[in-house]
């Protein structure tokens, strides 16, 4: 009897010692978990692999640097296509069967599909390569860590009247959420600013053939064409308008920076502008942690930063970005949701990024640095920095 | 105006040309064999591809790296008929064009694993020449393509009539199973056209690798059109087939001048509802009492 009230108190104090555990480290994961959307296949799949490399280099500093405050982080990668109905099947997948608190996501129809998900499921999306307008504002659940299109094209257009003397624009869009997007956009943004907006036209995302429309762009006569293609559209189609013997001042954002566009482009991309997040400061000198990237990607990957350009830092820097929130969130014993990554990446203000100083603003969108770059013998060349106040200032 | 008329015409004649040259394969087998041949899109993309590879990164002379894409192209077009459609049964009109379909997606992502995504073309931008029709340019390549198209079908209508294995052709087409009885090997013959739809495809390639680039997708763009101007064409003819790719091409480009320019597709899918709904056997095709695919 005493041997069974012995047996029954040793177990008794062994359970209560369990108990008594801290329930932090009972709920405490093997690895946290995130997701990634990225555009693996379909039209826009030349930048997928740019993409899943960032992320990679990314992932592996995080995790040598003890992962989320000593969790390791894992990443999910599924594939959109480009494609709402493929992207909106992604999401499911990352919050029925993976259950993340947060994901990397890139195209705007497919981020604008997504977002309802995501508000409804308590996950964050962190938008690092689609530009499209209506992404500011699309939901608190969506934030975007590139400036938009709309931010990109005020500062094209104010380069191109106030510096290139450009006074007459068309426009030429890809026929998806981006391009009517933008288009709506320089429809009032290029008046506003004091230039003649003619007309556009438009393109099916997966046209390899433009002569109908360059030939309606010619007839307009603009000075310049604003470009709302993406990278691996828009060599074909500088070639074509080149061969066809349209030669106006192109200008765009940053889906112009892809190495198709001057290897495809050659003579026609020659001196035509553009604008993308600048990695550079005002003295043109490269920001470290873009310095570090870049020389990381071409000991992996063996590509220049001329051939890799901003895709992959878009997606390197999220990556660092949501670990950074993670451990915010981790070291506040607060539970991994969205919306506790959602503030801790609000609280992020001023963070020291590859673009230097970046703050994410209320609607979801960030103020960075813009440059305006140009094509000068097949390279991608700085031209011209914007700061943070002189972009909010257009 | 007068220029952008003439400017939307020439435009309409290179892409009608190019529908053309695809069609006049598509169309080729389909009269023989009865066959969807939707594969023959994504055999063109692939030999746009091989092309690339033997000519621009190998650096080989361009008849060699055109033989090698012939080779290719034929090894394809073989396999798709006697590993592929020849396993399902005739009467499966389903099976066969289903089997089409997946053939076609197949390549194009097989070309996508090897080739990857991005654009890839035959030649750089300022490289090309072009030439003016009053106001109204003309680029070499689309010269190019409209004389390839034009030499292409009158060496086909030439073979069809001239020699032996071209007037069995137009035998089992009319009418396979008395083609079959006056002793015409059927087999052989279909093997024969499916070899020709492939060699036909590497000039549509390699045009449409030098004026467009090649993407994974442009198999697709160029079936569907080619299937557009078969049907307008009529099917059983490949005069036909090239001149509905014509028409097709300069509606297009016509209508590109004042409609929204992403109609283009839309417009001619109408044109061939339209044929399919009131005049089926479209403009050169036999009088149709049953579709065979």
């Amino acid at each position: 009897m005493r041997r069974i009230l012995k047996i029954a108190a040793t177990a008794l104090a062994g359970g209560v010692a369990l108990a008594s555990l801290p329930a932090a480290a009972q709920d405490k994961p093997d690895a946290y978990t995130i997701g990634a959307m990225l555009q693996l296949t379909g039209t826009a799949a030349a930048s997928g692999v740019f993409q899943q490399n960032g992320i990679a280099i990314a992932l592996d500093e995080i995790n040598a640097d003890g992962g989320i405050n000593g969790t390791p982080l894992a990443i999910v990668t599924e594939d959109q296509g480009c494609n709402p109905r493929i992207g909106v099947n992604a999401m499911n997948k990352l919050v029925h069967v993976d259950h993340v608190p947060a994901s990397m996501i890139g195209c705007s129809g497919v981020s604008l599909a997504a977002a309802p998900i995501a508000e409804r499921s308590d996950v964050l999306l962190l938008n690092a390569g689609a530009v499209s307008p209506a992404l500011a504002n699309a939901s608190p659940y969506l934030l975007n860590s590139i400036p938009l299109a709309n931010q990109q094209a005020k500062v094209m257009v104010d380069y191109a009247i106030n510096t290139l003397n450009l006074k007459k624009f068309a426009v030429y869009y890809r026929n998806d959420d981006l391009g009517h997007d933008l288009n709506e956009f320089l429809e009032q943004e290029i008046p506003r600013q004091g230039g003649e907006y003619l007309g556009s036209a438009s393109y099916d995302t997966t046209a390899t053939h433009h002569a109908p429309q360059i030939t309606r762009l010619k007839a307009m006569q603009p000075d310049a064409v604003f470009a709302a293609t993406l990278g691996n559209e828009t060599g074909t189609i500088l070639k074509q308008s080149f061969e066809l013997r349209f030669t106006p001042v192109w200008v765009g954002y940053s889906g112009f920076e892809n190495s198709t566009t001057p290897r495809i482009g050659g003579e026609a991309a020659e001196g035509q502008f553009y604008t993308v997040n600048s990695s550079s400061d005002e003295s043109g000198n490269m920001y470290p942690e873009a310095k570090h990237f870049y020389d990381e990607y071409q000991k992996r990957f063996d590509k220049s930063p001329s051939a890799v350009g901003y895709i992959a830092l878009q997606y390197y820097e999220a990556t660092h970005l949501l670990a950074d929130a993670m451990r915010m969130v981790d070291s506040a014993k607060q539970p991994m949701t969205g919306d506790n990554i959602r503030k801790a990446l609000l609280k992020l203000d001023g963070f020291k990024s590859v673009y230097g100083l970046t703050s994410f603003q209320e609607n979801g969108e960030v103020l960075k640095p813009i440059m305006v770059k140009t094509i000068k013998d097949g390279k991608f060349e700085d031209v011209k920095l914007y700061t943070n106040e002189e972009v909010a200032g257009l | 105006m007068t220029e952008l008329i003439t400017q939307l015409i020439i435009n309409g004649f290179v892409s009608g040309a190019r529908y053309g040259l695809v069609a006049l394969g598509f169309a080729l087998v389909l009269s023989v064999s009865g066959y969807i041949h939707f594969a023959h899109g994504a055999i063109c993309l692939i030999a746009g591809y091989v092309f690339y590879s033997l000519w621009v990164q190998l650096a080989m002379p361009w008849p060699v790296a055109g033989l090698g894409t012939m080779a290719a192209g034929i090894a394809l077009a073989l396999f798709a008929y006697l590993a592929v459609y020849r396993q399902v049964p005739r009467k499966s009109a389903h099976g066969v064009f289903i089997c089409a379909l997946g053939m076609m997606i197949f390549l194009e992502n097989s070309a996508q694993l090897f080739w990857g995504s991005e654009s890839l073309s035959l030649r750089a931008g300022g490289q090309g020449a072009s030439y003016l029709i009053g106001q109204a340019v003309l680029t070499d390549i689309g010269l190019a393509t409209i004389v390839t198209a034009i030499a292409l079908l009158a060496v086909m209508v030439c073979f069809m009539r001239a020699t032996r294995t071209g007037r069995a052709m137009r035998a089992i087409a009319d009418h396979r199973d008395m083609a079959n009885v006056v002793g015409i090997n059927v087999q052989r013959i279909t093997i024969v056209a499916f070899v020709i739809s492939a060699i036909l495809a590497v000039p549509a390639a390699v045009l449409a690798g030098l004026d467009e680039g090649l993407v994974p997708h442009l198999g697709t763009e160029l079936i569907l059109s080619a299937v557009a101007a078969t049907i307008i064409g009529g099917i059983g003819s490949l005069s036909g087939a090239v001149i509905g790719g014509l028409l097709i091409g300069i509606v297009q480009n016509l209508a590109a001048g004042w409609l929204p320019t992403s109609w283009m597709n839309s417009i001619t899918f109408l044109a061939m509802f339209m044929f399919i709904a009131f005049h089926p056997s479209g403009l050169f095709g036999k009088k149709l009492t049953q579709v065979e695919v």
